[in-house]
């Protein structure tokens, strides 16, 4: 019983992300992680890809959080340079694409999208979609490197 | 005309900003208005095929005619000639009651689009009549915001679908597909629940960077259920 009081409910999963990025050679998927710790456990998966290839960006996050529903959440998704892999997502004015979405969730809400769009510039990107406000003591993402060349 | 979907009601443009609201189809009075008259002629044609009112339930006319046959029974009428008479009465309240619970669900789901480019500036009316046009500079990003809001007093609405696309059309004046498929140069879809008075938006950067005519369309799917019919909003990002 004492247990069951200690475990915290606050750290169940409570959210499912599916990340895809999609290119003509190939495509990468990501699974939900989450902070903290900064930028989460699991290694980012990469995906190599030619300057103005056609790509497709595809995700659907589902919230798994059972225990009600959660006011004012933010998903927000972005597309942005960054200098290294590890590095941190930029603010959205620098991204190359970006999104937010605002809503109540209940359980099992979901938000999905797809979006086209082509990287011109050389370098290394990061896809990342994460989940925001939702009074919990971590957050969910979910991210992937795209590397153009 | 597209399939049953409203077209954006109105269009305010205030500090170089767009604002197109939703509004409900004007298609469905006139469904509705049909339907009330088809059931009028069924109901009077069972009532006057029901002879001296013995007839309760005919199989071959359905379930009408068990619905005319004890209504009027159940009011005190027997004489053939009251019993019509206020199955006539009855029908027009059908009537009555169908159109106005139409203008109450008028505006009880609103979605409002809202683009910010810096660059966009409203078209001409008489250059896309069946719906609003933003003119936008196809070398900038264009910032859309869409909101779904529930602005019924009483009525939540559960699962509600809300879905957006953004296509390239061959003209202003190209219906809406009937199938999406992977045309859709943005797409994106919730689901939630919209308690009364609650809402959900999506705020997005959308880079169009072929010069044309581009649909942007937010629709429901699973308002019809609860209420007259499905919502949607729609305009026509033009890119010179």
């Amino acid at each position: 019983m004492a247990l069951c009081f200690f475990c915290n409910p606050i750290h169940a999963e409570h959210a499912v992300i599916d990340l895809r990025v999609i290119s003509p050679a190939g495509s990468a998927k990501a699974a939900s992680d989450q902070e903290p710790p900064v930028g989460g456990v699991n290694p980012r998966p990469r995906l190599k890809v030619k300057a103005g290839d056609p790509l497709v960006l595809n995700f659907v996050l589902i919230n798994a959080y059972p225990h009600g529903r959660l006011k004012d959440v933010i998903v927000h998704y972005s597309v942005t340079h960054i200098a290294k892999s590890t590095a941190k997502a930029g603010p959205d004015k620098d991204a190359v694409l970006f999104g937010e979405v605002t809503l109540n969730f209940k359980p099992k809400s979901r938000v999905g999208s797809r979006i086209k769009f082509h990287l011109d510039q050389p370098g290394l990107y990061l896809v990342r979609i994460e989940t925001q406000n939702t009074k919990s003591d971590h957050e969910h993402f979910s991210a992937i490197e795209v590397d153009v060349q | 005309m597209p399939r049953r979907a409203g077209r954006a009601g109105c269009e305010r443009v205030a500090n170089g900003e767009n604002l197109v609201e939703s509004g409900q189809v004007p298609v469905y009075p006139y469904i509705d208005l049909i339907f009330a008259g088809a059931t009028v002629a069924v109901m009077m044609k069972a009532q006057i095929h029901s002879g001296n009112g013995r007839q309760r339930y005919d199989r071959r006319r359905g379930w009408m005619t068990f619905f005319l046959s004890i209504v009027p029974k159940g009011l005190g009428q027997t004489n053939l000639r009251s019993r019509i008479r206020l199955s006539r009465a009855w029908s027009l309240g059908i009537i009555c009651f169908v159109l106005s619970t139409n203008i109450l669900q008028a505006d009880d789901f609103r979605i409002r689009i809202q683009v910010n480019g810096k660059s966009a500036e409203p078209s001409p009316p008489e250059k896309s009549p069946h719906r609003p046009a933003v003119r936008v500079n196809h070398n900038q990003p264009v910032l859309v915001n869409w909101e779904a809001t529930n602005q019924n007093d009483s009525i939540n609405f559960k699962n509600v679908l809300v879905h957006f696309y953004v296509i390239k059309q061959a003209s202003p004046d190209s219906p809406v597909p009937s199938k999406l498929g992977n045309q859709a140069v943005y797409e994106g879809a919730i689901t939630a629940d919209f308690e009364s008075g609650e809402k959900a938006s999506w705020k997005f950067e959308l880079n169009l960077p072929e010069i044309g005519v581009y649909l942007l369309r937010i629709e429901t799917l699973g308002l019809k259920s609860m209420r007259a019919g499905e919502v949607s909003s729609e305009l026509n990002l033009i890119t010179e």
